[in-house]
C-alpha cells in the first residue's frame, strides 16, 4: 500500500500524476496536458507522516515522489502477481541472495568501466578497418 | 518536465538464456528479476533476443508467458542502433551469436548486467551475472 491509514491525523496534499491512471476515486482532480504527457491535479488525504515527507521534497517535487512511489509498487504487485498466475514461489532467500550477486557484480562495474570498454572496442575497431587485419580481442 | 518523464534505469539486461530460463518457471531467472524491480529498477531484453526467444518458445504457454513479461512496466524493449554497427560486429565476433552480441551493446549502453546461463560465451572481461545450477 502507498497509503495507510495507521493515524488518524491526515493532511490534504495536492499533487499533479500522470493521467494514465484514474485509480483515485476521492478528491477532486483537474486534468491539464503538458506536452505530450497528460497529467491530472489530485488532492488526496495522507496521513502526517507522508505529509512531512512529501513537503520536504521541495517544491514540485512531490508528485514526482508520488508517481515514482505508485509505479514502482504498480510494477512489483504486476510482476509478483504473474509468479503467483505461473506458481513460482519467490522466496527472501533467494530474492536476498540474487542481490548479493548483482550488487557484487556492480561493485566490480562503475560507469566508467562500461565507458572504457566501448571506448577500447570502438578504437580496435576502427584500426583494424584501416590496416584490413583480421578481428582480434580488444575488451 | 512533467512527474511522469523518468523512467527507472535498466540495470539488468537478459539474455536468450535467461528468457527461456524465465518462461520454464526457473527461480534462478525469476528471482534476479523481480529483484531489480523490488529495487525499482527496470530489466531490458534487446528485440533480438525476444525474437530469439519467441523462435525457440515454441510452447503456447511459453510463447504467453513471454508475452506477459514483455509487457511489465519494469521491462524495457532494448533497440540496436544502426550507428552501433562496428561495435555489434565486434561482439558478434566474440560471441558468435547475434543475439548475444546485441545483449552486450545493450548492456555497455546503459551500464547494466547481463543476466546469462551461457557466461561462458561473452569471453572475458563483461559484466555478467550468471544464473546459479544453469
Amino acid at each position: 500500500m502507498i497509503w495507510t491509514w495507521t493515524s488518524r491525523v491526515v493532511q490534504r496534499i495536492a499533487v499533479r500524476v500522470p493521467g494514465a491512471w484514474c485509480c483515485f476515486t476521492w478528491g477532486c482532480y483537474r486534468r491539464t496536458l503538458v506536452g505530450m504527457t497528460t497529467v491530472k491535479k489530485l488532492s488526496i488525504s495522507v496521513p502526517q507522516d507522508v505529509a512531512e515527507t512529501l513537503e520536504q521534497q521541495g517544491p514540485g517535487k512531490a508528485s514526482a515522489y508520488v508517481t515514482g512511489a505508485v509505479r514502482a509498487q504498480r510494477a512489483w504487485e504486476q510482476f509478483r502477481d504473474e509468479q503467483v498466475r505461473r506458481g513460482v514461489s519467490l522466496t527472501s532467500e533467494g530474492m536476498a541472495a540474487a542481490r548479493a550477486r548483482r550488487y557484487a557484480v556492480q561493485a566490480e562495474w562503475p560507469a566508467e568501466r562500461f565507458a572504457a570498454v566501448r571506448e577500447r572496442v570502438r578504437e580496435h575497431m576502427k584500426q583494424e578497418l584501416a590496416s584490413g587485419d583480421q578481428p582480434a580481442s580488444a575488451a | 518536465m512533467t512527474p511522469g518523464d523518468e523512467l527507472p534505469p535498466v540495470t539488468l539486461v537478459l539474455d536468450r538464456s535467461a528468457m527461456l530460463a524465465y518462461v520454464a518457471g526457473s527461480i534462478h531467472a525469476v528471482e534476479p528479476v523481480g529483484e531489480v524491480i523490488t529495487d525499482r529498477q527496470r530489466f531490458g531484453v534487446t528485440a533480438v533476443t525476444v525474437a530469439e526467444a519467441l523462435r525457440l518458445a515454441t510452447d503456447p504457454k511459453d510463447r504467453e508467458d513471454l508475452h506477459t513479461l514483455l509487457a511489465m512496466d519494469a521491462c524495457a524493449l532494448l533497440p540496436t542502433w544502426g550507428e552501433d554497427w562496428l561495435e555489434l560486429s565486434y561482439w558478434l565476433g566474440v560471441t558468435s551469436r547475434v543475439d548475444l552480441a546485441t545483449t552486450v551493446l545493450a548492456s555497455l549502453e546503459h551500464g547494466a548486467q547481463i543476466l546469462t546461463g551461457e557466461g561462458h560465451r561473452y569471453g572475458e572481461g563483461l559484466p555478467i551475472n550468471y544464473m546459479p545450477n544453469q
